[in-house]
């Protein structure tokens, strides 16, 4: 059999240019069929994402949140995340400007970047199985180039200490 | 210059270096991201399609297609320089695109010329195939010959990939004023029961009622 191994997978990377017309195709039907859950459809999407990954690769630094959320753009994306924690010292916030999800979208009514904020969301709260230390988070996804703004934003809540 | 007849030993160079820049040049990201982001499209299609596992990926093909109909517009400018409308030149033109979309070196391809039963066809293998990864570890969904309908349908679980290469090839076929057009199918699949990944493309004169 020529299947590639894990160890294969974890390696190589692709082009990202099929990923943003195919998921904005995807998304259109999504939109078509359930416009009352669109949101709902996209989080369950990063979550399933996430979760699958999760069965193959885990960042290696839990340390903190933005450790993690850090090393998984990085893994994942190939890009940086600049995320910066809030004064209140509860949120901290993940600016993108280079979201592949929202490519060449503009003027949804939805933030079609959604799927990364839950899958963030799944990552970190997995992560805790393993650092007990960490805390519980909530993603919301609050801005995106496909709604018109400049940048994508994904707010990360801390739940609990 | 899009109207060129043969490919030359200068194109070949091109393109066999130019391949190289695109593919460095280009934005990545993980493969496993990709391998799970397409299987997450294909649960949401399948879902749509009220479980039908062929509609579902008949869906897949056609997104496919009209993705790599829109990337290989946006190339054809770069791409003029290494194509011609000589339909054995295909091979080549389709070895080049292949490396800068997936990143990958096609190690066999065939040209098949028409015989009493086919039309002109072109046949690559692949060594390894990324894009069916995340399956292996999948519970819900199953692909396998018998709920794909493979027999019948030529669907697999590529067939987003190779409606891709089929839009993009034909984007090139109609910048190049081909007499041809294409139609891509994955037909051999690791998920189908074959041992390796085989794609074929089938050629038929524009005019003809051949399809």
């Amino acid at each position: 059999m020529w299947e590639i191994t894990e160890e294969e997978l974890l390696r190589l990377k692709c082009q990202q240019l099929f990923v943003p017309l195919i998921y904005s195709e995807v998304v259109a039907r999504i939109i078509d069929r359930w416009p009352d859950n669109v949101e709902k459809k996209l989080r369950e999407f990063g979550r399933r994402i996430g979760k699958g990954i999760l069965s193959m690769w885990i960042p290696k630094n839990t340390d903190s949140v933005k450790s993690i959320v850090q090393e998984t753009y990085k893994f994942l994306l190939k890009q940086k995340a600049p995320v910066e924690m809030k004064k209140d010292g509860r949120t901290l916030i993940l600016r993108d400007k280079k979201c592949i999800l929202c490519w060449e979208v503009t003027n949804a009514n939805f933030h079609y970047c959604t799927p990364y904020g839950s899958l963030l969301e799944t990552f970190v709260n997995k992560c805790r199985e393993t650092n007990p230390k960490l805390p519980k988070i909530w993603v919301e996804t609050t801005k995106s180039r496909a709604k018109g703004d400049s940048y994508c934003e994904h707010v990360i809540h801390i739940l609990e200490e | 210059m899009a109207e060129r007849e043969k490919v030359g030993w200068f194109q070949r160079f091109l393109g066999n270096i130019g391949k190289h820049f695109y593919w460095w040049k280009a934005k990545k990201m993980s493969a496993l991201m990709m391998t799970y982001d397409f299987l997450e499209c294909v649960r949401i299609l399948v879902e749509l399609n009220n479980n039908d596992i062929p509609a579902a990926l008949e869906d897949f093909r056609e997104i496919g297609k009209s993705a790599g109909y829109t990337v290989a517009t946006e190339l054809l400018g770069p791409g003029e320089l290494i194509f011609s409308r000589n339909i054995k030149d295909v091979p080549f033109m389709l070895k080049v695109a292949w490396f800068i979309f997936f990143g990958e070196e096609i190690k066999s391809i065939k040209f098949h010329d028409k015989t009493d039963t086919e039309p002109i066809k072109i046949t690559w293998t692949l060594d390894r195939c990324i894009f069916c990864a995340a399956l292996k570890k999948e519970k819900e969904l199953v692909f396998n010959r018998e709920t794909m309908k493979t027999d019948e349908t030529k669907l697999t679980y590529g067939s987003v990939v190779a409606g891709a290469m089929e839009g993009a090839l034909n984007a090139i076929l109609e910048y190049v004023k081909s007499p041809y057009y294409g139609k891509i199918y994955e037909t051999k699949c690791l998920q189908a029961g074959d041992p390796f990944s085989e794609y074929t493309a089938y050629f038929y004169e524009k005019d003809s009622n051949e399809n």
